[in-house]
C-alpha cells in the first residue's frame, strides 16, 4: 500500500517535471539553446503569487502567468545577440542570467521565504481505498496532463506548430521554405512561458514556502530528465522528465528512512549509467547522421 | 529590353580567405532553364547559397525583377518567390509526406490557388501524394527527390533553384524527375538548374554555362554536342 501511495505521488511529481522538461526543450529544440535561467520563470511566477496575495484567486492567476511568460519574453530578447556565439558562451550566458535573477530575489526579499497562501485548501486530503489523496495531486494531474496534450495538439495539428518542429528538425532548409525563424523562436519561448506558469501555480500550492531558489530547485532535476531522455526530441524530454520526477518519489518512499539523504546519490548514479549506455537519451531511438544544407 | 526575372550581376563569395564565386554574371528569364555545370568545388553550391541568402555575397547583386534582393533573409528570398531544392534531399524525415507537402504550401506568398497546386503536383508526382500519411524517412531516395521538388513547388516559386537533382537517381526517376521540370518550365517558372554531368544539362538547359574556380568560364547552346577534350579543359582547365 506504502507504494500504491508513493506510486500516485510519484505520477504527480513526474509530471510537473515533464512540463518543465518540456519547456526546456522546446525552447533547445528551436535555438539549441540550454536555458539555465528556465527556473527563474517558476520563481518569478511564484513572487507574483506572494504579491497578489488577498486578492481574487483568479487576479492572481492571471497575473502569475502573465508574468512567467513575459519574462519568458524578455529572455529571448536578451538572448539574441547570442545565436551566432559558441555555444559554450551560450550556456554560461544563460547560467549568468539565472544566477543574476536568484540574486536579485535574494536581495530583495532574503532567504527566509514566505508563505504563499495560495489555494491551500487543495492541500486537504482525501481517502480512497485506504489511499490518501491530496487534491493538489488530482488538481496538478490534469491540469498537467491537459497542458501536456494541448501542447502535443499544438506541435502536431497547427501550421505555427509545423513551422516550430521544422525549425527544430532543420532550421536552415525552414528557412529556404519561408518559415518565419524569428516568430517561431517567440512562439516557442511563449509556449515555454506558459508551460512554467502552469507549473508555479500547482507547485506553488504543494510548496508554499516562496524562496529565491523556488525555481532552480525544480528546473535541475527537470534538466537532468530532459538529458536523460534526449534533448531534442520533445515527446523523449518529456518523458525524462517524467521519470525523473517518479523515480524521486518512489525512490524516497523506497529507501530506509536513515538512507533517505542518498537519494540525489542513487538519481545521479542511475543517471550516469543511463548516459553511458544510451548517450542520446533513454527514449530516443537510434539517430540519423544529421545532415545541414 | 524587359529585365529578367533573376538576375546575378558580378557575383563574389568568399569563405574567410577562400573565394568561391568570383564576379558571375548570369541571368534567368521566366520560362526559361539555364544550367550550371562544373566539377566539385567549382562554386556552383556558394552560388545558389548566395542567391538564396544562406550566405552573404562579398560583392555584386542579386536582383529578383529588377530589385535587389541582397542582405534579404532567407526566409524573405524564399517568400519573395525563389525556391532551392539544395542537394542531398533535405525531406523533414521524421515528419509525413503530408505535413512535408504542407510546409511547402505555407511558403506561399499567396494562399489562392493551392488547392490547384495540389492538384498539379499530386498529378507530376502521384507515387510521392498517393503516401501522404506515410514518414518522409520511409520513402526510397528518388521518392525523397521527388518530395522536396513537390514541396517547393506548392510554395508557388517564380525561381526554382535546383542543385544536383538527378545525383544518385536511377534512371527511371531522373525521367520522371526531368518531365516534371519541363512542365515547370512551361507555366512559366525560371530554372537554373546546377548539375555535375554536363550532358543532363545540356540537354534539357536553354542555355548552359560551366563553371571553374569560381568564374564562369565557357556557355554552350541546347542540344550542343559535348566534345570531351573542349569540356575537359573547360572543367579542369
Amino acid at each position: 500500500m506504502i507504494y500504491l501511495q508513493a506510486f500516485v505521488d510519484a505520477v504527480a511529481l513526474g509530471t510537473l517535471f515533464a512540463l518543465v522538461a518540456m519547456g526546456i526543450g522546446l525552447v533547445f529544440g528551436v535555438i539549441r539553446l540550454v536555458n539555465f535561467a528556465h527556473g527563474e520563470l517558476l520563481t518569478a511566477g511564484a513572487y507574483a503569487l506572494l504579491f497578489t496575495k488577498g486578492m481574487p484567486i483568479v487576479v492572481r492567476i492571471v497575473v502569475s502567468l502573465a508574468v512567467v511568460v513575459a519574462l519568458s519574453a524578455v529572455m529571448e530578447v536578451i538572448y539574441r545577440p547570442l545565436r551566432t556565439v559558441s555555444p559554450a558562451t551560450v550556456l554560461i550566458a544563460t547560467f549568468a542570467i539565472s544566477f543574476l535573477l536568484q540574486n536579485a530575489a535574494l536581495l530583495a526579499f532574503g532567504t527566509q521565504g514566505e508563505n504563499v497562501e495560495f489555494l491551500t485548501e487543495l492541500n486537504k486530503a482525501f481517502v480512497v481505498g485506504g489511499l490518501r489523496i491530496r487534491w493538489i495531486t488530482v488538481v496538478g494531474l490534469a491540469v498537467g496532463g491537459l497542458t501536456l496534450a494541448a501542447t502535443a495538439w499544438v506541435l502536431r495539428r497547427t501550421d505555427v506548430g509545423l513551422q516550430m518542429r521544422a525549425a527544430a528538425a532543420d532550421v536552415q532548409m525552414a528557412r529556404l521554405l519561408g518559415v518565419p525563424v524569428r516568430r517561431v523562436v517567440v512562439m516557442a519561448f511563449l509556449v515555454a512561458g506558459l508551460l512554467a506558469g502552469v507549473v508555479t501555480l500547482v507547485l506553488a500550492v504543494q510548496r508554499p514556502l516562496i524562496t529565491p531558489t523556488f525555481g532552480f530547485q525544480v528546473m535541475i532535476p527537470a534538466l537532468v530528465g530532459v538529458v536523460v531522455g534526449g534533448l531534442d526530441r520533445l515527446v523523449p524530454a518529456a518523458l525524462g522528465g517524467f521519470a525523473v520526477g517518479f523515480a524521486t518519489v518512489m525512490l524516497s518512499s523506497l529507501l530506509p528512512g536513515a538512507q533517505r539523504v542518498f537519494l540525489n546519490t542513487v538519481l545521479f548514479v542511475l543517471v550516469i549509467t543511463i548516459l553511458l549506455v544510451k548517450p542520446d537519451g533513454l527514449f530516443v531511438g537510434r539517430r540519423r547522421a544529421v545532415e545541414r544544407v | 529590353m524587359p529585365e529578367p526575372l533573376l538576375e546575378i550581376r558580378g557575383l563574389s563569395v568568399r569563405y574567410g580567405a577562400v573565394t568561391a564565386v568570383e564576379g558571375v554574371d548570369l541571368s534567368v528569364d521566366a520560362g526559361e532553364v539555364v544550367g550550371l555545370v562544373g566539377a566539385n568545388g567549382a562554386g556552383k553550391t556558394s552560388l545558389l547559397l548566395a542567391v538564396t541568402g544562406v550566405v552573404r555575397p562579398h560583392g555584386g547583386d542579386v536582383l529578383l525583377d529588377g530589385a535587389s534582393i541582397v542582405g534579404w533573409s532567407t526566409e524573405r528570398i524564399a517568400r519573395a518567390g525563389i525556391a532551392l531544392v539544395p542537394e542531398g534531399r533535405h525531406v523533414f524525415s521524421s515528419f509525413t509526406v503530408e505535413e512535408n507537402l504542407r510546409l511547402g504550401l505555407l511558403g506561399r506568398a499567396d494562399p489562392a490557388g493551392a488547392d490547384d497546386d495540389l492538384a498539379w503536383v499530386r498529378e507530376l508526382f502521384p507515387v510521392v501524394v498517393e503516401r501522404a500519411d506515410e514518414f518522409a524517412g520511409h520513402l526510397s531516395g528518388g521518392q525523397q527527390q521527388m518530395l522536396v521538388i513537390a514541396r517547393a513547388l506548392l510554395s508557388r516559386p517564380r525561381v526554382l533553384l535546383l542543385d544536383e537533382p538527378s545525383l544518385g537517381l536511377a534512371p527511371a526517376v531522373v525521367d520522371t524527375v526531368f518531365s516534371a521540370l519541363e512542365r515547370v518550365r512551361e507555366r512559366g517558372v525560371a530554372i537554373l538548374l546546377v548539375e555535375q554531368r554536363a550532358h543532363v544539362a545540356v540537354a534539357f538547359a536553354d542555355r548552359t554555362h560551366v563553371m571553374r574556380g569560381g568564374k564562369l568560364v565557357m556557355a554552350l547552346e541546347r542540344g550542343h554536342g559535348i566534345d570531351v577534350d573542349e569540356m575537359a579543359e573547360a572543367y579542369f582547365g
